[in-house]
């Protein structure tokens, strides 16, 4: 059996104490291994069997009842309904569970409408993201496919995005009303639990979308598996041939199992580097395919950075490699298509076949096999990820480096897309038409998200760190609306493609001129501010907590920690509480303070 | 002749009201390895943060080598080098590669980089580990790894807060060689530290602030003899306002 677990990347050791810990209702013994360096993330590696076998099952239920297109229907919006109401359920518990939120709710009583905000509105914007890009569209044509009107599907659409709200907004109240009664410790423990269930550790495939802080985290969301769905419906429901059928759920299944289990094996290496079990270094991996294509980037300073980087990340973080492992499969499952002459009219079909169109759906997979590189402009400014000094230090500017990503993405993606589209289009005899439009919409669709990344935080250059809680509050909003603008949009383009391909092309036109008025008006806003990085630090000052610790006065810091003071506060100097402690030596204190969870830089469990 | 490597005139920052520096004025020759302290609020970290071009001052003008630090600051970038207090890297980038990058950044020339960063990086004994991720090195390790980014295009001006954090006692002796080399090259090394008895013997210029204000300035044996003082640390007698 632990062959097993280890040949799966988890690791044995782990799972066995976290399991005892359980057993012993020790909380604290998970969280002292977790301080050790296991962090749970073998129950994430461990997650892939259970979503492998619902996201097989889901694909044998729809082929078995392939001539009944309404069962197939209801089997995966049921399957991903549940899902996604588990991983709600899992993301606000998590959430609260949080250093930076469980700040947010220790201080309801005082500030009523922070927790609301700062949970439910990145809830309901993922809500409506799903409904509007994967359940909508799926639902639409689920239902053009058993000729109910499309009026009934729209309405089932806006039901499912009011119904994700009322959810979120009941589990959230249930869940913060558990914190406060129940208390951390209790909790911490009751999410163990819970990630042993299967269905919640989908949820940990990221649903809450940690590398992409800042309330982006629709970007994580497909994690590559639940995207396919909705194609996958689509194609059954049309009636399509067997050939057609087989052919398609042979190519979901190369990219549904070996391909997380490849990248989680390899992102487990690495989480769990330093651990007996897995001692060994960090894996030596390269992504050579990867490395060939940035490398061609090369000439400028700001190309180079940027290569480097997007490298960095993928090495590191398991979401953004296995999102760039999937990039290269797009291209495979297109030229696959193209090979077994299934084309874009038997993939898909479709209302959009008649005109020469993709399926949204084929348009959403592209869509998230690029965060990677449409992530970079933050995450490289990311207090988190730690490199925005290095930036600020080089020659190369804050601008420059945002217009490189841009020219990253056109030139490893969009270009080679593009060429082969053309000659797809070309091959099928399509009009030329329809491939204009197509290009218009994705070229949309990619600069809106980069414009939308880059306006939101153009003012922000350090990201948001918790304590900018009021930015946050600003950003969130205002990040909804465009979202919901573009859900809107997205539907509409829909719509209009089907009946009056002409009304798409005014439509996208019109969207065209709004992006660019919008990134004028992002990048004229950059020009204006007089130095790229921060300008201006918070007010930070010397609190009493941090004179009681310096002075070793145990019981007043804790007086004053109970009496709601803030440990995270720094001094103008930067330094907090905890510095003072661990200045000092003093053990009590330390043990106090991290407790309370003092903000302290976290580096990685040290390997010698 | 060349301009002065830092030149501070009649700084004033506020945050929001509140005052941070207050009619600061100094100037760091070239060669000099100037010290920089202050107890908590002095005024050392937004001092290095402005000449690094990372805050932009109130009120006042400050040149770095000669360039605005307003104006030009791509200029001044472009001869610093800076290692801060707070080690911040890529962990999924290897320590070559990072000190690689950062050679790149300031455009230097790709086997060159290498070359420097290889070097620097085995002179800091990290020569049979510089292939492993950042993100399993210790401390210490960070801290050796970012000070050789900083120093890999070889600045006009080292800007270095706390370096000696994390360095074991073989690696701070090193270290204080490889700054001495440095300064005897004609390059300027700015050292902000607590740890006021390191700079003696070792910084030729000291400046002394406290609440945003010059205390004392010149050169040690100058510093020593404005202020009456045996030793630095005499400058700040009251431990509960200076760094443990």
């Amino acid at each position: 059996m632990d062959a097993l677990i280890r040949r799966l990347g988890a690791d044995p050791r782990e799972l066995r104490v976290l399991y005892k810990a359980l057993q012993q209702d020790k909380t604290w013994r998970i969280e002292q291994q977790v301080k050790n360096g296991m962090d749970l993330r073998s129950l994430k590696v461990l997650m892939v069997i259970p979503l492998s076998i619902i996201s097989i099952a889901v694909l044998i239920i729809s082929i078995a009842y392939r001539d009944n297109p309404a069962v197939v229907a209801l089997t995966v919006l049921t399957t991903q309904l549940a899902l996604f109401s588990a991983s709600l359920v899992f993301t606000i518990i998590m959430d609260l569970l949080g250093d930076e939120d469980y700040r947010v709710i220790a201080s309801w009583p005082f500030r009523p409408h922070s927790f609301l905000l700062a949970r439910m509105i990145p809830m309901m914007r993922t809500a409506l993201i799903l409904a509007a890009f994967a359940g909508g569209p799926a639902i639409l044509f689920a239902m053009g496919a058993v000729g109910i009107p499309v009026i009934t599907g729209l309405t089932l659409a806006v039901v499912l995005v009011l119904f994700s709200i009322a959810l979120v907004l009941v589990l959230s109240a249930l869940a913060s009303a558990a914190v406060r009664t129940l208390g951390l410790e209790r909790l911490r423990l009751l999410i163990v639990v819970l990630m042993m269930s299967p269905l919640l550790l989908y949820t940990q495939l990221d649903l809450n979308g940690e590398a992409l802080k800042g309330g982006i985290d629709f970007f994580a969301v497909p994690a590559g598996v639940p995207s396919l769905w909705p194609a996958a419906l689509v194609a059954l429901s049309a009636g399509q041939a067997n050939q057609v059928l087989w052919s398609y759920a042979a190519l979901g299944l190369l990219i549904l199992i070996p391909l997380p289990i490849l990248a989680f094996n390899r992102a487990a290496r690495d989480y769990t580097r330093g651990l007996p079990a897995t001692r060994g270094g960090p894996s030596k991996a390269r992504l050579g395919w990867l490395a060939v294509l940035l490398g061609a980037q090369s000439k400028s300073p700001a190309d180079r950075v940027v290569a480097v980087l997007t490298l960095a990340h993928i090495r590191r973080d398991w979401r953004f490699r296995m999102q760039g492992l999937m990039l290269p499969f797009l291209f495979a499952v297109i030229a696959l298509s193209m090979q077994t002459k299934m084309g874009q009219f038997g993939m898909f079909g479709d209302p959009f076949a008649e005109r020469g169109l993709w399926h949204p759906a084929m348009i959403w997979m592209v869509l998230i096999m690029v965060p990677p590189i449409f992530a970079l402009p933050m995450v490289s400014q990311s207090g988190d990820h730690k490199a925005s000094w290095l930036l600020c230090m080089g020659r190369v500017e804050e601008k420059d480096y945002r217009l490189s990503v841009r020219r990253l993405f056109r030139r490893v993606f969009l270009y080679p897309y593009v060429a082969l589209l053309a000659v797809f289009y070309l091959w099928q005899g399509v009009p030329l038409h329809h491939l204009a439009a197509h290009l218009l919409m994705l070229s949309l669709l990619g600069e809106l998200m980069v414009g939308q990344i880059q306006a939101a935080f153009s003012n922000q250059p350090y990201s948001l760190p918790p304590q900018d809680e009021e930015l946050a509050l600003k950003l969130i909003p205002l990040m909804l609306m465009l979202e919901i603008f573009g859900g809107l949009a997205a539907w509409a383009l829909y719509m209009t493609a089907y009946r009056w391909w002409w009304a798409y092309l005014v439509m996208i036109a019109l969207l065209e001129w709004m992006r660019r008025s919008s990134l004028n008006w992002g990048l004229k806003s950059e020009e204006t501010q007089e130095a790229p990085l921060p300008v201006e630090e918070p007010v930070r000052e010397t609190t009493p907590l941090m004179v009681a610790v310096r002075e070793g006065r145990f019981h007043t810091a804790k007086t004053l920690l109970a009496g709601g003071a803030d440990p995270s506060v720094m001094d103008p100097d930067g330094r907090t509480a905890l510095h003072f402690a661990r200045q000092n030596g003093d053990q009590r204190l330390i043990d106090l303070l991290e407790r309370a969870d003092a903000r302290e830089d976290p580096l990685p469990a040290e390997a010698n | 002749m060349s301009p002065p490597a830092v030149v501070f005139d009649k700084v004033t920052h506020r945050y929001d009201r509140k005052e941070a520096l207050r009619d600061v004025s100094f100037t760091i020759p070239r060669g000099a390895v100037f010290g920089l302290i202050g107890p908590n609020g002095s005024g050392k970290s937004t001092t290095l943060n402005i000449l690094t071009t990372l805050l932009s001052h109130t009120e006042g003008g400050v040149q770095v080598c000669g360039f605005d630090v307003r104006t030009e600051a791509a200029e001044v970038k472009s001869r610093i080098g800076f290692a801060p207090e707070e080690v911040q890297l890529y962990n999924g980038l290897s320590a070559r590669e990072f000190v690689e990058l950062s050679a790149a950044l300031h455009h230097m020339d790709p086997e060159a980089g290498a070359r420097r960063a290889e070097h620097l990086l085995a002179h800091f004994g990290l020569e049979d580990r510089m292939d492993e991720l950042l993100g399993s090195y210790s401390k210490g390790m960070r801290r050796k790894s970012l000070i050789a980014a900083s120093m890999v295009h070889e600045p006009e001006l080292l800007v270095l807060d706390e370096p000696l954090e994390g360095l074991d006692v073989v690696a701070q002796r090193i270290f204080k060689d490889m700054i001495r080399e440095h300064a005897a090259n004609g390059k300027t090394v700015i050292y902000s530290t607590h740890i006021l008895e390191v700079l003696e013997g070792f910084a030729t210029h000291v400046l002394l602030l406290r609440d945003g204000q010059v205390l004392g300035y010149g050169s040690v044996e100058q510093v020593h003899a404005d202020l009456g003082l045996e030793k630095l640390a005499d400058a700040f007698p009251n431990p509960s306002g200076s760094r443990p």
